[in-house]
């Protein structure tokens, strides 16, 4: 019975500390965007690596977590560089849209002609989630919990907001769930273009709402700009999927004006669109059937 | 020989007895509760027919719960017994220190075993309430999840007889429950190692206790189809020879020990 | 076919390592035998070596050298303990079983079978006094009451021979007198019973023989008998008072309750010096007597530099 007492007195201290933890974490918000060389001297930071790094590291674990889910179990690795010097590929999957972008390279456990371990590596291709070939995709729907669990550890994983709408909004058919979590996400993290920009996009396709998409979206392309000009002082560069998910934005919001009657704009918005992302070539189009539309084409 | 066997099973009911009487079944039970708690964290996130979820949750605790109720369970057997000098009487009698050995690893391992089947059993009707089905594999993970409690006991309860009880829980749990970590580490670590690293790194991986292909958890997560029956075997049988291995070298270490 | 002794030792040599580096010497040489049948106390100060001794006999250490045997089986074999009753110098019983349940334990070890298993226990509950307490948890029990139940495990199958260290530690006057008689009981049925005790007044009660150790040595071994008549004095009372100046070595003094002097001699010197004073100093005698002296003073006196 005593030994009963301690158990849930240990259990009433957890759950105390995770309330007080949840009562506290608003009076202290990260109101500017952490620049990756903050990151570097935060990870020098003993308070940082004692408490920060934690939340980072569970945050993490539930990433991985929902790429395991994402592939039935099996865990994809990325090619060592060996494998790439022999011509071996990580294949990027971004059928989901460009916030849900990752990789899948070969499988974790090798096939049995790669393996060394013999028999225990036979006994592993069996007892652990396996399969050779391209990793197939499981009902994303079983992810959400996931994301909303990294969200509560890590609330600037932009990431999982951006994945974790998605599926919920594409694949569970629940939109005004998606867009308040993108809203509780852009709350956490105001700087970030891309849950601005998944917004836009969600007001756009889901709820036909223009005014909103626009407004959204051109905050979104003026969060990315002074993120560029950021990064350009520090000699560094968007990732190609944010260039992706930057050209998006443009070609999203060319289109809300678009819808709006507004075809100069469009025609202007797309424009600078292919000046900010000039690989990014559906703006092309949008701009040639905006400029059509203005000229009453 | 029948007569030592006879010695082994009444310590083997006195460990048992000693839990029952600790009550740890109230433990057990509200851990059972926790996996319960966790799983109904579903309800949370408001979204339905979260399968994989409460599958997940669900096996992930009872993993957990059962390797630190039996390495715990294992760990504190023969320190107890040398440090309370319950022991002396006992082996003042005819019992051989082997028999003593056996009967303790025999209590602990029926402890361990009843405390995975309780958890999936838990489980279990929690999947049956929520309306999630379950098929071969969850009883092939339960069967593989008994057997390394036999063989979890048998490495703690010869680690016990090397180290002291804290070194040996902290130990033992790092091994158990960073073993799929190792597993998965050197794979990763394999193709960029040469000469004697390599040679090293192998056979650590080959020795090492691979507790990590007694986890068929997320084939019953992902509804994987049940896993062959001569793997299961070959598990069985990994499982013997590893267990026998780590009771021998305690019987030994037993049999040699200064009281 | 010669009948092998209860016990056996031969130039045992026990050595504990506290370190790496050192090494202590709990027993050197110790060589002693105990017949059938005979209660043999094995008395020392502590760290003598006594409980070092009796665990080689069980088999609980392994000796540095020397042979060591009970019944003419090597000691701590299973088949040795069969016939073996230990009563462990400091014991705890599993706290959460009863007294019943525990002897109950103890029986099947013993290997007694199952249908007289209940009978032997609720005898020997009987017989230790703890009839009324069978349903009782130990973690309820007294220091005393575990020792009686110690001694109930070590009596569970009748064995022939008996370990029984510090047999009479912790417990109350009631208490050793029960345990008196049952050693006179095991006694008086022929049962070898080898017992360290730092009682003496027990040792001198139901011993035959006693096996004086200090410092991992024996001493001395003699039949108690022997050194019982090895310590009498010769008690001189003199006819009125009389107060010497002096006295010879080995002699003291005492005033009997009728105002006479008395003198005790502790050896055949002083008491022929305390004459030889008397007769010159022309002093009456009114009666010459007997007492036993103490084995107390004379452990003391033959260890000489601590209590036994």
């Amino acid at each position: 019975m005593q030994k009963a007492a301690i158990g849930f007195g240990v259990l009433a201290c957890l759950s105390c500390a995770g309330f007080l933890a949840v009562i506290a974490s608003p009076h202290f918000p990260v109101d500017e965007r952490q620049k990756p060389s903050e990151f570097r001297a935060a990870r020098e930071s003993v308070t940082f690596s004692l408490l920060g790094q934690v939340r980072m590291s569970i945050g993490d674990l539930m990433w991985l977590k929902t790429l395991e889910y994402l592939h039935n179990g099996i865990i994809y690795r990325m090619p060592t560089e060996a494998e790439r010097s022999q011509g071996a590929e990580a294949h990027e999957f971004t059928g989901m849209g460009a916030g849900a972008a990752h990789v899948d390279g070969p499988t974790l456990v090798p096939g049995k002609e790669q393996d060394w371990r013999g028999v225990l590596g036979t006994l592993n291709r069996h007892i652990e989630p396996w399969r050779p070939g391209h990793a197939q995709h499981s009902d994303p729907q079983e992810l959400i919990p996931w994301y909303q669990v990294l969200v509560r550890f890590n609330p600037h994983c932009v990431q999982a907001y951006v994945n974790g709408a998605f599926f919920m909004a594409d694949f569970a058919g629940e939109p005004e769930r998606a867009r308040d979590f993108l809203l509780a996400g852009a709350d956490k993290n105001p700087w970030s273009f891309e849950i601005q920009a998944t917004l836009g996009k969600l007001y756009f396709e889901r709820f036909q709402d223009y005014e909103l998409a626009r407004d959204t979206l051109k905050s979104a392309t003026a969060l990315a700009q002074e993120e560029k000009a950021y990064l350009k002082r520090h000699e560094d560069a968007f990732d190609e999927i944010q260039e992706q998910l930057l050209g998006e934005t443009y070609l999203f919001l060319a289109r809300s004006y678009e819808e709006l009657g507004d075809y100069d704009r469009a025609v202007d918005t797309a424009e600078a669109g292919m000046k900010a992302v000039p690989g990014y070539q559906l703006l092309r189009v949008e701009e040639r059937i905006a400029t059509r539309k203005r000229d009453g084409g | 020989m029948g007569k030592q066997v006879s010695k082994s099973l009444a310590i083997a009911y006195v460990t048992g007895l000693e839990s029952v009487r600790r009550k740890d079944p109230y433990v057990v039970l509200i851990l059972a509760g926790v996996i319960v708690l966790g799983a109904g964290l579903m309800a949370q996130f408001g979204v339905e027919g979260l399968h994989k979820f409460v599958k997940d949750v669900g096996l992930t605790v009872t993993t957990l719960f059962s390797i630190v109720i039996c390495v715990t369970t294992a760990a504190r057997q023969l320190p107890t017994e040398i440090e309370n000098r319950t022991l002396y009487p006992l082996l003042g009698k005819p019992l051989s220190r082997t028999a003593f050995y056996l009967g303790k690893y025999l209590g602990v391992g029926i402890l361990s075993s009843m405390v995975v089947v309780l958890f999936f059993l838990v489980v279990r009707v929690l999947l049956a309430i929520l309306g999630i089905p379950v098929g071969t594999v969850f009883y092939q993970a339960l069967y593989l999840r008994v057997l390394s409690m036999w063989f979890i006991a048998a490495g703690v309860l010869c680690l016990s007889l090397y180290l002291t009880q804290g070194a040996n829980v902290t130990i033992s749990l790092l091994a158990c429950l960073c073993m799929q970590l190792f597993a998965h580490s050197i794979l990763y670590l394999h193709d960029t190692l040469t000469g004697i690293r390599l040679r090293l790194a192998e056979t650590v991986y080959w020795l090492a206790p691979h507790l990590e292909l007694f986890d068929l958890s997320k084939k019953v997560i992902h509804d994987w189809p049940p896993v062959p029956g001569w793997v299961i075997a070959v598990m069985t049988l990994y499982a013997i020879l590893y267990t026998g291995l780590l009771l021998g070298i305690g019987c030994l270490r037993m049999r040699r020990m200064t009281l | 076919m010669n009948t092998p002794n209860a016990v056996d030792i031969e130039n045992l040599s026990i050595t504990y390592r506290p370190s790496r580096r050192s090494q202590l010497h709990a027993v050197s040489n110790l060589s002693l035998s105990v017949a059938p049948g005979q209660v043999v106390g094995f008395i020392g100060p502590n760290g003598a070596g006594k409980t070092s001794t009796i665990k080689v006999l069980m088999g609980f250490m392994r000796p540095a050298q020397g042979k060591v045997s009970v019944l003419g089986l090597t000691a701590g074999s299973v088949e040795a303990r069969e016939r073996t009753g230990y009563l462990p110098e400091v014991a705890l019983y599993y706290p959460f079983l009863t007294a019943r349940e525990t002897l109950l334990l103890y029986a099947r070890l013993q290997g007694l079978e199952r249908h007289t298993r209940s009978k032997a226990v609720n005898t020997l509950l009987d017989k230790v006094g703890l009839a009324d307490r069978r349903d009782d948890r130990l973690q309820t029990f007294s220091k005393g009451m575990l020792q009686r139940i110690g001694l109930a495990q070590a009596l569970m199958g009748d064995p022939d021979v008996f370990l029984l260290d510090e047999i009479t530690g912790g417990l109350d006057p009631m208490a050793r007198y029960d345990v008196r008689e049952i050693l006179f009981e095991l006694k008086s049925r022929g049962k070898t019973v080898f017992f360290s005790s730092h009682e003496l007044s027990e040792v001198a009660l139901v011993c035959d023989r006693i096996v004086l150790i200090d410092q991992g040595r024996v001493l001395e071994e003699r039949a108690l008998s022997e050194v019982l008549a090895s310590i009498k004095r010769v008690v001189v009372v003199t006819e009125g008072p009389w107060n010497p100046a002096s006295l010879p070595e080995g002699v003291g003094m005492r005033t009997t309750p009728e105002g006479h002097s008395a003198f005790v001699a502790a050896s055949e010197q002083a008491y022929l010096e305390l004459r030889e004073q008397l007769a010159r100093e022309k002093i009456a005698i009114a009666r010459y007597c007997e007492e036993s002296g103490s084995l107390e003073d004379y452990f003391v006196k033959r260890i000489g530099h601590k209590g036994a």
